[in-house]
C-alpha cells in the first residue's frame, strides 16, 4: 500500500492510482492509501475500485476520477474531472467526491474521538479499580 | 472546501449539501433520519413521481458518518438561488436528457424531443437561455416554420416542431404548470390513494384548463 498526498511526486502519464482508503483529519491535510498501476493493468484483487489519474501540467494539476463498472469488467464510469488545480490543494478539492464513493474506505481522525477513546479507557480503569477493591 | 459535518452536529430536518456516491453529483437535501451508522437524506427532486404533489417528490440516499466526516456532506442551510430562477431551454433539455437516462420516458421519444427542442430553441435570439414558462410556443413554431421554409423539407420541419411542442408540454406538466389543451383529473386508485392525472381535453370533452373530480 502506497501513501499519496498533495506533496507526493506525480508519475509519468499512464499510471493510475487505485484508491483504497481516504484518510482525513481535523488538523492535517487529507491523504490517500492505495496502489499504483500502469496502463490499465488490473490488480489481483477482483473487487471494484475508484481510480485516480493525475497529470502535472503548466497550468496546474489535472485530475480525473473513474469507478470500475459493477457489471462489466474493464469498463469504468467517469466520476469527476478537474483541471488546473493548485498543486498543494488538489486532494482537498477531490476529497469530498472520493469520500462519497462507496468503493472507498474513509478514515477520519477527529480530536473529539481521541478524547472519547481516552474517556473510555479512563472509565474502564476506574471500573476495574472499583471492582477489585 | 466546505466544512465536513460531524455526527454530533447533525440533526433531523437539517439542510445539507452532499456528493452522491454513484456518479459524484452534487446534491442538496434534508436529513430525514439518523441511525447508528449514518444519515438518511431526503433529496427533493420534482422530476420523480410526477403524480405526487411537488413537495413529496424526491428520493432517499444514505451516507455513513465516516463519509460525512471525510468531507462528503456539509451544512448548506439554503437552496442555491439558481434553483429558484425561471426555467430556461437548458433546463428543459437537461430534464429530457435525465428522463432518457432514468427511463421515465421512452429512449426514442426523449431523443426526438431533445433534437426538436434544441433545433427550434437555437433558432430563437436567446437560444437555449430562452425562458420556457412564458414562451408562446405556437408563435415560436410559426416563426421557425417560416424561417426554414425552402431550406428544410416540410416533413422535417413538422417533425421538429411537433417534438418541440410535446417537449415543452411535458416539461411544463412535470413542473406543475397548466398545459394548453389538457385538463387535470383527480382519480382514486384501487388502494384508496388519490392522484391527479393530466389528460388531453379532447379525450374528456371538458373545457380546456379546468380541473375535474373523479369520473363515475
Amino acid at each position: 500500500m502506497t501513501a499519496l498526498d498533495a506533496a507526493s511526486a506525480i508519475p509519468e502519464p499512464g499510471w493510475a492510482f487505485r484508491i483504497h482508503t481516504l484518510h482525513t483529519s481535523d488538523t492535517c491535510p487529507p491523504h490517500l492509501t492505495g496502489t499504483w498501476h500502469h496502463g490499465g493493468q488490473q490488480p489481483e484483487d477482483p473487487g471494484c475500485a475508484l481510480w485516480l489519474i493525475l497529470a502535472d501540467r503548466a497550468g496546474g494539476i489535472d485530475l480525473a476520477l473513474f469507478a470500475d463498472h459493477e457489471q462489466i469488467p474493464g469498463a469504468v464510469t467517469p466520476i469527476a474531472l478537474h483541471t488546473g488545480l493548485p498543486p498543494d490543494t488538489w486532494l482537498e478539492v477531490a476529497a469530498p467526491v472520493i469520500a462519497a464513493h462507496p468503493y472507498v474506505t474513509c478514515e477520519h481522525t477527529s480530536a473529539l474521538k481521541r478524547r472519547r477513546r481516552s474517556d473510555r479507557a479512563a472509565r474502564a480503569i476506574l471500573a476495574y479499580l472499583i471492582a477489585h477493591n | 472546501m466546505m466544512t465536513p459535518l460531524r455526527r454530533e452536529e447533525m440533526s433531523v430536518a437539517m439542510h445539507v449539501g452532499l456528493y452522491e456516491g454513484g456518479e459524484g453529483e452534487r446534491l442538496h437535501g434534508v436529513i430525514d433520519r439518523l441511525d447508528r451508522y449514518g444519515a438518511h437524506i431526503w433529496i427533493p427532486d420534482e422530476r420523480y413521481s410526477t403524480t405526487l404533489p411537488k413537495s413529496e417528490r424526491g428520493f432517499l440516499t444514505r451516507l455513513s458518518y465516516e463519509q460525512a466526516e471525510s468531507g462528503a456532506m456539509w451544512s448548506e442551510p439554503v437552496l442555491p438561488e439558481e434553483l429558484d430562477r425561471p426555467a430556461t431551454g437548458r433546463d428543459m433539455l437537461a430534464y429530457w436528457a435525465w428522463a432518457r437516462e432514468a427511463k421515465t420516458a421512452a429512449h426514442a421519444t426523449a431523443k426526438a424531443y431533445l433534437q426538436g427542442a434544441r433545433t427550434v430553441l437555437n433558432h430563437l435570439p436567446a437560444g437555449l437561455d430562452t425562458e420556457i414558462e412564458t414562451l408562446d410556443v405556437e408563435a415560436v413554431i410559426a416563426a421557425f416554420t417560416a424561417a426554414n421554409h425552402g431550406t428544410r423539407a416540410p416533413s422535417t420541419i413538422a417533425q421538429y416542431t411537433s417534438s418541440f411542442r410535446k417537449a415543452v408540454a411535458g416539461f411544463l406538466s412535470q413542473r406543475g404548470h397548466e398545459v394548453p389543451g389538457t385538463v387535470r383529473r383527480r382519480i382514486t386508485l384501487p388502494d384508496g390513494r388519490e392522484v391527479t392525472v393530466i389528460a388531453p381535453a379532447a379525450e374528456t370533452g371538458a373545457p380546456v384548463g379546468t380541473e375535474q373530480g373523479e369520473a363515475p
